[in-house]
This record gives C-alpha cells, structure tokens and sequence, in this order.
C-alpha cells in the first residue's frame, strides 16, 4: 500500500474504519448474496447497497468491529448513509414519499449512477391528517402505521439526519385556537408513534401551526365556513396534513 | 460501533412485532387526568371528535360545567387555550387556568361563583353561578365572532 500511487479510493479504504480481513463465512455471503438479490433489496428500499456485503435476508452484514463490509465492487459512488456517512452527501430518496409507493419505477439495475454532491438542507414528506386520523381526530388509525413504519425505517437508516420536525397544520374551518390545539395533538401522535417505533426521542420535535400555510385555499367555494359545507371541507382536505421535515447535518463526518 | 448492529438487529424485531402484536393504536381517546388547584378538581379538554363526545357524556357528573366557545355566524365554534378563572363570591380566584380545550368539567365547594375566560385579548364573563350538592350548573361562554 505505501509504494501505491495515492489514488481516493485508497486513501479512503486507509482512513475508512473497515477491517481489511473479512472471515472466510462473509466472503461467502459476499458473492452468494450480491447480484440479484442485493440489487432487488437495494431497489426496493431505492438505496443501492450493493457496495457492502449481505447475509441471506438482505442485511448488510457488520464487521466485528461493527462496521459495514466492503465488497470487493465497492467504490465511493456506492457509498450509503449507514455505513459511510462521511462519503454520502446525497439523502434527498432516503424518505419515502407516500402516498403512492407502487407509483415507482421497476428497480433500475443501473443504480450505480452516482447521486449528484447536492448539500440539502432537509426533506420532507407530507403525510395526509385523513388517512392518519380521519376528520377531527388525532388518534392514529391503524391504517397509518404502512406510512408511518416506512418513515421510521427511513430515519433509523439515516444517522446523518440530525432531527426531526413533525409539524401538524390544519384546515381554516374552526376557530384557529381551535386548530391551533388540534394540529398539535396531530403533530404529538406522529411523533409518540415514532419513538415507539424506537426513533430516539431527543432527534424529533413536534409543533402545530394550526391554519398556516394552506395548500388550498378554496376561495371559489361559497357557503358557510363550516362542516356542513361539504364541498369546502373536501376542497381543503390538503390542508389537513402532517409534515415531517429531516433535517440533515450540513458538515461532512469524520 | 456495536450501535449498528443492534440497531439493525432491532428493526428486524420491531418488523416482527408489527405482524405479530396489535401497534398502540388509540382506538379511543381516554379522558385526560383530573387535575387539581386547592379546593377544586378539574377536567379539561374535549379537541377531536372523540373527546368532545366524552366531555359532552360526563358533564352531569360534575358540579360545573364550562364551555368556551365563539360566535361563527348562526353556529358556536369550539375554542382551545382560553385562560379560564373560577372567582369566589370575593372576587378571588380559586382556578386560573389554560383550557386546553372547549370543555372543563370541574367539582368545587358549594357556594356563589363567578367564571371568567379569556382568548385573544378579549374577555367573557358568567356570574352568580351557584353551586350546591346534586345540582350540575352550566357556564357557556360565547366569544364575539372574529376574535381568534
């Protein structure tokens, strides 16, 4: 290695904090599990692991110092949150975007074009009061738990994302104490689901805006302001929504 | 360094979990805790359809039942974060509170009181409200329209 021409990689495996012997059983997985299945996995999770070694189930397997495993494929272009966060500057896919995940695209097997360096500031996915609680509630319906489960798998994958935002907001129908209070308890929901879905409590925040910032504003409707308006209440049903906000370190890790 | 794995090891047994045990779903909002302020005890609440149903049930089982509400046209609004005041017949208050929602449901000594709630700068008040055993008294306080 020292009479090697500096090349990045290099460098990179020099200062990574992965292990330069594998034992004989992950080299096994290594090339039993890479390939198609690996690439299946990573597709459906739209991460490309394919850089790292897996067991049977898609895992990527950790060395006995507990770092991520190389394949002898790897390159930083392969680089993912988990395993080498310093290399990773891209997490803009690293939420879901519900509601619709049967909407993607079949898994491109060519996921190994490299992300862009972008420096995002945060993500964020909107999530719809009504499929998460129904009309003037704010107890989870179990309905909610597909989209809240993959949100907390999204975080649980991310160390590189700081904190979290859970921000509830509601429709202007109400007085705005009212929907003030309500967004809140909204916002609180979320946020308890989450932590019992073994998100650290400390990494997530939850406020309500009450009517801020309306993604409809349903000028058009006429009538009174009120539930028994049903046009109005279904024209301002975007405004019924959970935010949640990922807000990512902006310094590289060392 | 041992923190990845079991965090990976943990998601596989949450994942395990959810087939298996019923996720902590409130399928009903439960009333919030009674709270207390020298002589008085107190509920308050009622945001979301399930809980203001709850609050609406049990307001005959309390000495005083307190509603915020505002004017919205020909119907009332529910409010939430009103400063409620419970005012002996001196004038002094024996609750000051926020309301964390339209309703309070409160038990209190017999005797002659005032109730008094403020929201947005403005202020409503119902008085000679008298208490006394077996008797479940009523204070609707109704905002101006506009006022939050």
């Amino acid at each position: 290695m020292k009479n090697s021409l500096p090349n990045p990689v290099a460098i990179r495996r020099v200062i990574s904090p992965v292990p330069r012997t594998l034992t004989v059983l992950n080299v096994m997985l290594a090339f039993i599990a890479f390939g198609a299945l690996a690439r299946a996995a990573a597709a459906a999770e739209m991460i490309d692991t394919s850089g790292y070694v897996h067991d049977g189930e898609h895992r990527l397997i950790h060395s006995g110092s507990g770092g991520c495993v190389r394949t002898g494929f790897w390159t930083p272009a392969l680089a993912i949150p988990e395993c080498d966060p310093q290399l990773v500057k891209k997490v803009a896919s690293v939420l879901p975007v519900p509601p619709k995940p049967a909407a993607r695209p079949p898994a491109p097997a060519t996921a190994q074009a490299a992300p862009a360096p972008v420096k995002p500031t945060f993500v964020r996915t909107t999530l719809s009061a009504e499929d998460l609680f129904g009309f003037n509630r704010y107890e989870l319906m179990p309905a909610a738990a597909t989209q809240l489960d993959q949100i907390a798998e999204s975080i649980k994958r991310s160390p590189e994302l700081d904190s979290i935002q859970i921000s509830g907001y509601a429709d202007r129908i109400g007085s705005s104490s009212y929907n003030l209070a309500l967004s809140r308890l909204r916002a609180d929901a979320v946020k308890t689901y989450l932590v019992s879905r073994g998100i650290d409590e400390g990494r997530i925040k939850s406020v309500g805006m009450g009517t801020v910032d309306p993604i409809a504003a349903c000028t058009e409707i006429s009538g009174p302001v009120d539930k028994s308006n049903e046009r109005l209440v279904a024209c301002l049903q975007p405004n019924r929504r959970v935010e949640v906000q990922a807000f990512v370190e902006q310094l590289a890790r060392h | 360094m041992k923190r990845s794995f079991m965090k990976s090891w943990r998601s596989t047994a949450v994942l395990g979990m959810v087939a298996t045990v019923a996720p902590a779903f409130a399928s009903e909002a439960p009333l919030p805790p009674e709270q207390h302020s020298g002589a008085v005890s107190y509920l308050s609440g009622g945001v979301g359809e399930q809980q203001a149903k709850m609050f609406a049930n049990q307001m005959g089982k309390f000495d005083l039942a307190i509603e915020v509400l505002e004017r919205a046209g020909r119907r009332n609004e529910f409010t939430a974060n009103a400063e409620v005041k419970i005012l002996d017949k001196h004038g002094h208050a024996i609750l000051d509170t926020k309301a964390a929602g339209p309703f309070m449901l409160v038990d209190l000594p017999p005797g002659k009181y005032s109730v008094e709630a403020d929201l947005a700068g403005r202020s409503v008040k119902r008085s000679a409200i008298q208490i006394a055993a077996g008797h479940h008294a009523v204070a609707k306080l109704e905002f101006p329209s506009g006022t939050d």
